[in-house]
């Protein structure tokens, strides 16, 4: 009998006599949490109608991290190992084992970090004791609704309409190739800190893949996710789209063929653009979601993921000055039914809406417990991993623009000339996230008020902070949409997050193709 | 960690037990070991940090299999953290659950000769003490620490980076013959070096090593400093085409991002070379190969992970595309064509190995740009004027994995060039790159005889590539970031 998610009922207390005793037994560790993850599940995937394979398993993994020192000076160690039967079934002994790897890793980082700091003393004054933000030790269990249990999606019905969906998207005129795939399963986390924290979170997750290629005048070809936190529910409907798994194809495939024999997107500066809500979902998570998480903000990110530009040093940043138009406003909000909700985040502290842009001023950021102390913040729950064996890191979770007053169908109309910017395709920033080009799956040119000629390759690119102050109106129609594989870290996590934002308008340079000579 | 003698003790025990079932065609069995440790650093002279951010280590084995069963079906299962009979018969058991007709599948390989590359992992990085291992990572940060003392910089530095060790092993085996083991060891080190004063300069520098004995983490961090240094004063450039010389860094990073010659790729139309084999695509001066074999090269592999020894597969030959790169599924699916060859099916995880959970898919192992003639000094002179693009950023195919478009920024390491030398540095972030890929590579005009590996972050295959001297590279200005 294979381990199941209910097989885990059994460690939090195992989870928390091993972290306790080992604090009992070695004075210098100051701090140590323990997570465990089990996910069990079935996958399907579908090349131009035909099975390509199909899984149903589970998947473990352990994850420690451990503090060594005291108030004066701490170092980290970690570990993690994913877990088999065996390991379950000498669960002692390798949790054990990973504690005492971690607890060595972090003792030995301390003796060299005293070294370092004594080596180097004015450069090395900046190097600090590793202190955490208080938070309530919490006992807690969680789990998020459903309607159809996951488990309950046979693979043979699974494969059945992923096939069905294939041949749908082959039989229009145009479609040379479809890729699909979904999955349908339950995550279950545990969390146990020396704190006294024990939390048990389940997640029902359900996802589609969805890939076309188009052949016109052109080749063209798209991909997108349908997904959610739930169950199969998820593919009738409830999800960000609010169509079925068969709408969403049938939408995507039609949406596809049309761009393939659309003219290339012309370059144009200083146009009128009105992104739409799942656009906005990717600029958003690029321009805002990212340069808010406050390891980018303090840097400790710049060699893999870039800096942010609005945060300098601790004395020299735009907390409290405009980054944007008085219009925006940015949020973060993990109680949202998106990719990014939960509870509480993987070092156990209870995720809190974070206002990153109130009216165009720049205020707080997601945080973890360590970085919050050092930007003398309460901490909002904003460190996540992508599985127990890798270590935490700040996350978006749910990061959207806020809605504003306006009709969507209001900053159409009232444009005479412009651009009308649809769908999240494919993102390029710069370092400090201070310029980005990100393309759209289709643009319109907008005359007299009127969605007119559609485009492909299109995009818009510009200065960060020159267009976010360029917004003049956001609409009521606020949408979320779910991001499957936000990459960060090092080796790199991918992350689910929600993002999302109502229609906006603003100012911007839209791109087009590259054959296209620059102005 | 499992021995490599214990991983093929089990494939080879297994698949002897898979050979008495009736109801198995062929079978493939896989194992493997991986350990990585991961010391990620970070430090800010103006805000609190801790030197070394992430002290860290991931640990996996276990087994798959791959079954052709008698009716036609073909399925995969695996097993964590289990590398025995018990491990196999239960992940046959999963194969058997979800097995499903792939017609595309033909059958597993068959053994081809033998593998060229021999004993090629280290044995001090196998056995690496965990002591000395966040000493080395310190030392990274050592050698930055001290280059900034002596240039008498104690303000406005931010370092980052890591240092990294995989220790990766496998053994396959199949019902065709194969059988076969693999253990192979990386060390990389690298480091970015930002001086923020009021000019906002980086510099990076990195080292690889297949051995302990060759590795410096100290050098990478001073380097990197160095570099940074070297780009202060710097200067910018207005928008339109300029002539560059495209550093290696650079220019493997623009390869990573649009050099999809994979057949998986090409089978989805996600690929701007469909259509295009044995076509000109390039510049007659530009070749470039993938190859297995190099010694001393972390992305070499003595054979596959379906146990096929690895080679060299020319890929682009003087301008002309002439094969894609195959794991063996797709070398038979596209039969006839006898050109495809299953020297590039790897599991590559997430940066951690050479993973059992997945199947084979196809990668590159060391991308190899064949030098030219000219030195560095010689391709800048041959540009006369325009830039040297030493490292950019975000390099994404922004219009589409069909489309040759692509946009990047430039980071640093970049200068101006003047009057067939080089001249200021190049203010980083103040130019984004909007071009085609197939146009810069018929743009070539001139190949560096000096190659160097490169690394991208989250790409596991190695980029070997000398500068090249590209006429026409399109730019856009773009605005510094604000403080």
């Amino acid at each position: 009998m294979s381990p199941t998610i209910r097989s885990l009922d059994a460690y939090p207390d195992r989870l928390a006599q091993a972290v306790n005793r080992l604090a009992a037994e070695n004075p210098q560790l100051s701090y140590a949490d323990v997570r465990m993850e089990l996910f069990e599940g079935r996958g399907v995937s579908v090349k131009d109608g035909v099975a390509r394979r199909a899984s149903e398993d589970w998947g473990a993994s352990l994850g420690v991290r451990c503090y060594y020192g005291d108030q004066f000076m701490r170092a980290s160690g970690m570990a993690g190992i994913s877990l088999g039967e065996t390991q379950l079934n000498d669960f002692s002994n390798v949790l054990n084992s990973l504690l005492e790897t971690a607890y060595r890793r972090a003792k030995q980082s301390f003796t060299q970090k005293n070294l370092l700091r004594k080596g180097f003393n004015g450069l090395a004054k900046s190097i600090h004791a590793l202190d955490m933000g208080k938070i309530a030790a919490h006992s807690d269990t969680v789990h998020y609704p459903f309607k159809k249990n996951p488990l309950d999606w046979g693979l043979d019905e699974m494969l059945s309409r992923m096939q069905g969906v294939s041949k749908d998207a082959l039989k229009m005129e145009g479609i040379i190739s479809s890729l699909n795939g979904c999955m349908s399963g339950f995550l279950r986390k545990l969390f146990v800190s020396t704190e006294g924290t024990v939390i048990d979170q389940t997640f029902p997750l359900t996802e589609a893949f969805l890939y076309v290629a188009a052949k016109g005048k052109e080749t063209e070809v798209f991909h997108e996710t349908l997904g959610g936190w739930g169950g199969p529910e998820v593919m009738d409907g409830v999800n960000p789209f609010e169509m079925s798994l068969e709408a969403f194809n049938e939408f995507l495939s039609h949406g596809t063929v049309s761009l393939a024999n659309a003219p290339a997107a012309p370059l144009v500066k200083g146009a009128t653009v009105i992104t739409d809500p799942w656009f906005n979902s990717l600029l958003c998570h690029e321009i805002v979601g990212h340069p808010c998480e406050a390891d980018r903000a303090l840097k400790r990110e710049a060699a893999w993921a870039g800096r942010a530009w609005w945060f300098n040093s601790m004395e020299n940043n735009r907390i409290g000055k405009p980054v944007a138009s008085e219009h925006v406003t940015a949020f973060s909000d993990p109680s949202l039914p998106g990719y990014g909700h939960y509870k509480y985040d993987d070092e156990g502290t209870p995720g809190k809406k974070v206002v990153h842009i109130d009216k165009g001023l720049l205020k707080s950021f997601l945080n973890s417990r360590e970085t919050a102390l050092i930007l003398g913040e309460e901490p909002n729950g904003g460190m996540r991993a992508d599985s127990a064996q890798s270590v935490p890191v700040i996350r978006m979770n749910n990061t959207c623009f806020a809605p504003g007053k306006w009709n969507s169908d209001e900053l159409i109309s009232e444009t005479r000339d412009g651009f009308f910017v649809m769908g999240a395709k494919t993102p390029s920033i710069g370092e400090t996230r201070q310029n980005f080009k990100i393309t759209c799956w289709k643009l319109y040119r907008i005359e007299n008020g009127e969605l007119a000629q559609l485009y492909r390759l299109g995009g818009i690119t510009e200065d960060s902070f020159n267009y976010l102050s360029s917004i003049d109106a956001c609409a009521k129609d606020f949408k979320m949409f779910n991001i499957p594989n936000c990459g960060k870290g090092t080796p790199m996590q991918t992350m689910r997050v929600g993002n999302g934002g109502p229609t906006m308008r603003g100012k911007a340079t839209v791109c087009g193709s590259h054959e296209v000579a620059l102005a | 960690m499992m021995e490599t003698s214990a991983l093929l003790n089990a494939v080879d025990r297994s698949l002897i037990e898979f050979r008495k079932n009736s109801a198995i065609r062929e079978a493939e069995v896989f194992a493997s070991a991986n350990r990585l440790n991961v010391y990620r650093l970070g430090y800010a002279s103006n805000i609190p940090s801790n030197g070394l951010e992430e002290s860290k280590s991931e640990e996996s084995f276990g087994m798959s299999v791959r079954v052709l069963f008698s009716d036609g079906r073909l399925g995969f299962g695996k097993t964590d953290g289990e590398v025995s009979l018990k491990g196999a018969l239960e992940a046959f058991e999963k194969a058997k659950r979800s097995a499903v007709p792939d017609p595309d599948f033909k059958s597993f390989p068959s053994p081809a000769g033998k593998p060229k590359l021999k004993n090629y992992a280290d044995k001090q990085l196998v056995d690496l003490d965990e002591a000395v291992a966040v000493d080395m990572a310190y030392s990274a940060l050592n050698g930055a620490f001290s280059e900034l003392r002596s240039q008498k910089m104690e303000s406005s530095v931010n370092l980052t980076g890591e240092v990294s060790f995989l220790v990766e092993r496998m053994a396959v085996a199949n019902s065709n013959g194969i059988s076969e083991t693999d253990e192979s060891t990386i060390a990389v080190s690298r480091m970015t070096a930002i001086l923020e004063g009021s000019q906002d300069v980086s510099g990076m520098w990195f080292d690889s090593s297949t051995s302990l004995t060759h590795f410096n983490p100290f050098h990478a961090g001073t380097v990197s400093v160095q570099k940074a240094f070297s780009l202060l004063n710097g200067t910018r450039v207005e928008s339109g085409p300029v002539d560059a010389v495209i550093g290696p860094v650079a220019f493997a990073d623009i390869l990573y991002s649009r050099l999809a010659l994979s057949l998986d790729a090409v089978e989805i139309n996600a690929s701007p070379f469909c259509g295009m084999l044995d076509k000109p695509v390039a510049s007659e001066k530009f070749s470039i190969a993938d190859n297995a074999l190099l010694e001393g090269a972390i992305g070499s592999k003595r054979v596959t992970d379906e146990g096929l020894p690895t080679g060299i597969t020319p890929l682009i030959e003087k301008g002309k595309l002439v094969n894609f790169l195959s794991n063996d599924y797709y070398a038979k699916k596209f039969l006839p064509d006898r050109r495809f060859s299953g020297r590039n099916g790897f599991r590559f995880g997430d940066g951690d190995g050479r993973n059992y959970d997945s199947e084979p898919g196809v990668y590159a192992s060391n991308l190899v740009v064949e030098p030219g003639s000219f030195g560095e000094e010689e391709l800048v002179s041959e540009i006369r004027n325009g830039i040297y693009v030493g490292r950019i950023w975000y390099t994404y195919p922004v219009n589409g994995l069909s489309s040759p478009d692509f946009t990047s920024t430039i980071r640093g390491d970049s200068f101006i060039i003047r009057n067939g030398k080089i001249a200021e540095p190049l203010v980083p972030n103040t130019l984004r790159i909007n071009d085609s890929f197939l146009r810069v590579l018929q743009n070539i005009v001139a190949v560096g005889k000096k190659p160097m590996p490169a690394l991208a972050w989250g790409e596991p295959s190695v980029v070997l590539t000398p500068s090249v001297a590209v006429k026409g590279l399109r730019v856009e200005r773009i605005a510094k970031g604000l403080y």
